[in-house]
């Protein structure tokens, strides 16, 4: 089936609203709010570079002559432990094995997986956690149950390196995400993708493998986990679970434009839609909770795009200016798009603002140089900044449109954003200048713009809070309800191992200082403790009660796994 | 007439007699005594049987005789066991069968000895050669010492037996066993005290092996033991486990191992035993850095809070860890130490009487270190000071409801003026010497610690210490003195000391401990004969 595809043009629409004029209504929905998020605000995962943003080059004002890059997003790392509802469980590659850990009652386990588990996600709820075991491509799924883990291998696709998990648990799609370390591809081909079944009993589990677009880059989820949908460069591959029995073809919903191709170009040119890069990689592809639609922009153009993931057919909205960034609310109604070059959002209602210009209302912040996005999980705010130029400010934006946009002053310039999951606080994480920060020579301000630091900002009151720190500031955790958030810093040469421990409730920060580097963060949900994986020849990790701080610290999980009873 | 003689008449009236039994042919050889109660216990080895010599009334000795098994090897006082009926325990490795000599079982038999001296008999296989006792004295762990031979064809070294002695013996008691292996063979057995896990009291004992360590549930001996290692396979240190704390409060055993520069935490958790023979805990393991070469290691810290500390002459600095949040406080030390004494008591700038910790070394440091528990963690080295003791530590014999610790130096110090011995006072943190021409390693604490007893092994003269007045002085008794033993006393009883002198046919010298005087003692002899020409016991 061919895309249908229609254009909607905006080059109409009025500028200078200061902020919303009109709106859709308040959201109350919060998709994802029920789970604790973690972070890597580092170099983890590969797609971010801290060194690569202007502001670390000293740079401290925005060089109008030079096109901007693009806006950082930054992504998980599978390959630190991860937390179940009781149970974390941390893969040894070189010893074949997973340790899983009693959050509790700080008893390891080690549970032999196949050869050189790597990469690891945990199902929602449960405490079953999946690895890839990288030279043998495979997956192991552990079951731990009254304290005993049972295991259960099944085959994945080549080179496999990044796992997704559905909201419900039930179902897990296995790929090799080339944006990610990985292993290379000598042969082999870069479209195919595991679907993984969880039965009720390990016997029950499936592992089913697709034919899908070329390159995954991400696969995303109905809120009703009833499909999934793998984006690749050719567009966005439906899988409906219910209706895959065995290996298929999952053709691809194309993002692109290839119909508007003359055939004279030779497939060179996108002549019928200028600036329309027809093979570039599409970025920011979002799916309605319903899974009926998907958005997406590609890097550097100004279309948006609608896809209908039922009927196969795209819209196209041309935003008048490039697309920096997009997201959509949490209830899928609306589909948030940063205009960087003009300081302007837009908010494109879902589908109809592909159709209809009245339904996409924009806002112009005069004076502000935005590029990104974030959208609060519960639909209500958006925080809108740059990590792509020197500034020092964020917008928080009142998705409701009940007061105006608010520029907060941040005084460091940004390289995250996040939200709380119960919405009520903003984590930005900073950039640093080149510098040592406690040079007696700076004077304070430039002191502030070498150090590391995040910012918490109360979306209530937009009280923001600059906390400096000694260290960059590594992964982070927020726990599900949004009561604490933990922080680590690593600076091995400096001899800085800590955890911060921040009530969000008062931004209190309480330092805890580690035994070890610490690598890796999480919350535990059913224990109520935050977990720190550290750098330790016999593996360490260290459990926090998310509400007094305690702490305990287990050391020597290979040790552990040799007790014999 | 003189007892030599009389053992000489003796030998060669056994020896005349031709076709007698073998046993006539033994030498007596009977061992150095042990206490039990106001008794003295001496084992015969050769003719297997242990003679209860009571010195309640020094006047009229009571002697009784009580075999035990065959080849016995050791002989203890039974812990944990009241004055009214103390009992000895006696491990004998039993007797391979010769011609005309049937063969023996091993056997432990606690020799009760009261007015009426009895002897029960727990029978195993094997010969063992060593025993550990719990604290309490109900069980006790037969093994055998490393490197040492069974006499045997063939024997499993990593074979025990427990024997629970609140029971009577019986077909599962002792239980046998074989500790599981990774290559090494019990070096030590230590007995945890009743350890708290979820909720359940655990009386565990802990088999020291190479490089792994075993634990073995006292109550339910029909469970697995549960064998914790300490190095990965890979690892070539030879590990050895060498002291053990134990956090009850927090169910966990820290273990200090030779040729590790870490603690083992073994955090006792709670589970569900799915099997009869399953365990109803499990540790889990945790490594904890104290610095280079920890030598020492004590519990500080209300429980709530309890923290270990560790003392580490390689690094010269003690270390408070927090074993939970595996964080490590390091305070250097100006004076290398080994050795860690707790005591509550004042301070030269305080009065309030708080946990302090005194910390020395046995390896010729001439300086010891108080150290102040109290905030250490934000004043660190401010809670250090430093004590000259002007020579080097070789013993030390801690007094502390006196509040002083007597040191022991080499006896160069004495020769060169300054004292064999020296008494810290641990409160106003001065160091006094004391004269001594004996060394204190005999040294020992009367029952109610306010003497302090030397034999010099080689004269006639007992010394003493009175720990109320530190007043030292002197006894000429009528031989030389081997040894001094203090007598266990009932309620009310009159505290006594027994000076053992060198004689095959035995001889003492029973003291007033608390008025030490030679018209007053005793001097008993010949008692080793008693009864010898019997060939049954009692």
């Amino acid at each position: 089936m061919r895309p249908w595809l229609r254009f909607v043009m905006l080059a109409a629409l009025p500028l200078g609203a200061s902020w919303w004029v009109g709106g859709c209504g308040s959201d109350s929905s919060n998709e994802g709010g029920a789970g604790g998020g973690t972070f890597d605000a580092g170099a983890g995962g590969g797609r971010f570079d801290a060194g690569a943003t202007p502001s670390d080059t000293g740079n401290s004002a925005v060089d109008a002559g030079q096109p901007l890059p693009p806006e950082i997003e930054e992504v998980r790392s599978f390959e630190a432990p991860q937390a179940g509802v009781r149970a974390v469980y941390v893969a040894n590659p070189s010893r074949d094995s997973v340790a899983v850990i009693d959050s509790q009652s700080l008893t390891i386990q080690t549970v032999e997986a196949g050869d050189g588990p790597t990469y690891l996600a945990t199902l929602p709820g449960r405490d079953v956690a999946l690895t890839i075991n990288v030279n043998a491509n495979t997956m192991t799924i552990l079951r731990t149950e009254g304290g005993v883990t049972r295991t259960r291998q099944l085959p994945v696709v080549r080179n496999a390196n990044a796992i997704a998990v559905a909201p419900d648990g039930r179902h897990a799609v296995v790929w090799l995400d080339t944006s990610r370390p990985n292993r290379g591809v000598p042969a082999g081909s870069f479209q195919d993708v595991t679907l993984v079944t969880f039965g009720d009993t390990p016997e029950a589990d499936r592992a089913v493998q697709l034919s899908v677009g070329f390159r995954p880059l991400e696969v995303i989820f109905s809120r009703n986990s009833a499909a999934g949908f793998v984006v690749t460069e050719d567009g966005v591959s439906l899988l409906r679970f219910e209706a895959i029995t065995g290996p298929t073809i999952v053709p691809s919903v194309s993002l692109g434009l290839n119909e508007f191709v003359p055939a004279a170009d030779a497939g060179v040119v996108d002549a019928a839609v200028p600036s329309l890069e027809r093979d570039a990689r599409p970025s920011d592809v979002s799916v309605t909770p319903d899974g009926r639609y998907a958005v997406a922009r590609v890097e550097g153009s100004r279309y948006l795009r609608l896809i209908d993931l039922e009927s196969r057919q795209v819209r196209i909205l041309d935003a008048g200016a490039t697309v920096t960034d997009l997201d959509l609310t949490a209830d899928g109604r609306s589909a948030l798009a940063v205009l960087r070059e003009q300081s302007t959002v837009l908010r494109v209602a879902v589908p109809s603002g592909f159709d209809t210009p009245a339904q996409v209302e924009r806002v112009a912040l005069t004076g502000e140089l935005v590029g990104s996005v974030t959208a609060s999980p519960d639909g209500r705010l958006a925080v809108l900044y740059t990590t792509a130029a020197p500034v020092e400010r964020a917008v928080l934006l009142d998705l409701a449109g009940r007061s105006p946009p608010a520029v907060i002053r941040l005084r460091k310039t940004v390289r995250s954003v996040t939200f709380s999951p119960d919405s009520r606080t903003v984590m930005v994480v900073h950039n640093r200048t080149d510098g040592a920060p406690g040079a007696p020579e700076t004077d304070l301000e430039a002191q502030i713009d070498r150090a590391w630091g995040y910012t918490l900002i109360d979306t209530a009151t937009r009280f923001a809070k600059l906390q400096l720190t000694p260290a960059t500031v590594g992964p982070f955790a927020l726990n599900a309800d949004g009561s604490y958030a933990f922080v680590l810093l690593r600076d091995d040469s400096a001899r800085v191992a800590t955890v911060q421990r921040v009530t969000l409730a008062n931004f209190a920060v309480q330092d805890i200082v580690l035994g070890s580097p610490p690598t890796s963060v999480g919350t535990i949900a059913g224990t109520m403790r935050a977990f720190v994986g550290q750098l330790h020849p016999e593996g360490r990790i260290t459990f926090i009660d998310q509400a007094t701080g305690a702490l305990q610290s287990v050391t020597g999980f290979e040790l552990n796994s040799r007790i014999v009873n | 007439m003189n007892p030599k003689n009389l053992l000489s008449l003796a030998v060669l009236a056994a020896t005349g007699c031709i076709d007698r039994p073998s046993e006539f042919d033994v030498v007596l050889n009977a061992s150095a005594p042990v206490v039990v109660g106001t008794s003295l216990v001496y084992l015969d080895a050769p003719t297997a049987r242990a003679r209860v010599v009571t010195l309640s009334t020094p006047e009229s000795p009571g002697v009784r005789v009580l075999a035990v098994g065959a080849n016995p090897t050791l002989i203890e006082t039974r812990a944990g066991t009241p004055a009214s009926a103390p009992e000895a325990l006696v491990l004998s490795r039993g007797r391979r069968d010769e011609v005309g000599v049937s063969p023996e079982p091993g056997s432990l038999t606690a020799l009760a000895v009261g007015d009426a001296p009895t002897a029960r008999r727990y029978v195993f296989s094997s010969p063992y050669n060593a025993m550990a006792q719990s604290p309490d004295g109900r069980f006790v762990l037969a093994h055998y010492r490393p490197s040492s031979s069974a006499d045997r064809l063939l024997f499993n070294p990593n074979e025990i037996s427990l024997i629970d002695l609140a029971a009577a013996p019986g077909a599962t008691n002792p239980s046998t066993r074989t500790v599981r292996s990774f290559g090494g063979i019990p070096n030590r057995v230590v007995f945890a005290p009743t350890l708290n896990i979820g909720g359940v009291a655990h009386q565990l004992a802990l088999v020291f092996s190479d490089a792994y360590v075993t634990l073995i549930d006292l109550n339910n001996p029909q469970r697995n033991e549960i064998t914790v290692r300490l190095t990965l396979p890979e690892d070539p240190r030879a590990i050895l486990p060498q002291q053990a704390v134990f956090d009850l409060e927090g169910a966990t055993i820290y273990l200090r191992a030779q040729s590790s520069n870490d603690i083992y935490a073994l955090r006792l958790e709670p589970v569900t035993p799915m099997a009869a023979s399953d365990n109803d805990y499990r540790p889990s393991i945790n490594q904890l850095a104290a610095g280079q070469n920890p030598s020492d290691m004590a519990l500080i810290g209300e429980p709530a809070n309890r923290r270990l500390l560790v003392v580490s002459p390689g690094s010269v600095d003690a270390r408070v860890i927090d074993a939970r949040a595996n964080t490590t406080l390091r305070v250097p030390l100006s004076a290398q130490a080994d050795k860690i004494l707790l005591f509550e008591g004042v301070s030269p700038r305080e009065n309030a009487v708080r946990p302090r910790a005194l910390l020395y070394a046995t390896n010729g440091v001439t300086a010891v270190s108080f150290l102040e528990l109290n905030d250490l963690e934000a004043r660190q080295s401010q809670n250090v000071e430093l004590v000259p003791l002007q020579r080097s530590i070789r013993t030390a014999l801690p007094l502390l409801d006196r509040g002083v610790v007597l040191f022991g130096h080499p006896t160069e110090a004495s020769a060169a003026g300054r004292g064999a011995v020296s008494l810290l006072d641990l409160g106003r943190r001065t160091a006094a010497p004391i004269f001594s021409e004996v060394p204190l390693g005999n040294a020992r604490f009367d029952h109610d610690r306010t003497m302090l007893w030397v034999a010099p092994q080689s004269g006639e003269r007992l010394g003493y210490i009175d720990l109320r007045s530190f007043r030292p002085g002197e006894l000429r008794l009528d031989g030389v003195v081997r040894d001094v033993i203090p007598l266990g006393g009932g309620a009310g009883a009159r505290s006594r000391v027994v000076a053992l002198h060198e004689a095959r046919d035995g001889w003492v010298t029973v003291l007033d401990a608390s008025d030490p005087q030679r018209s007053t003692a005793r001097s008993v002899r010949g008692f080793l004969l008693s009864n010898l020409l019997s060939i049954g016991a009692e």
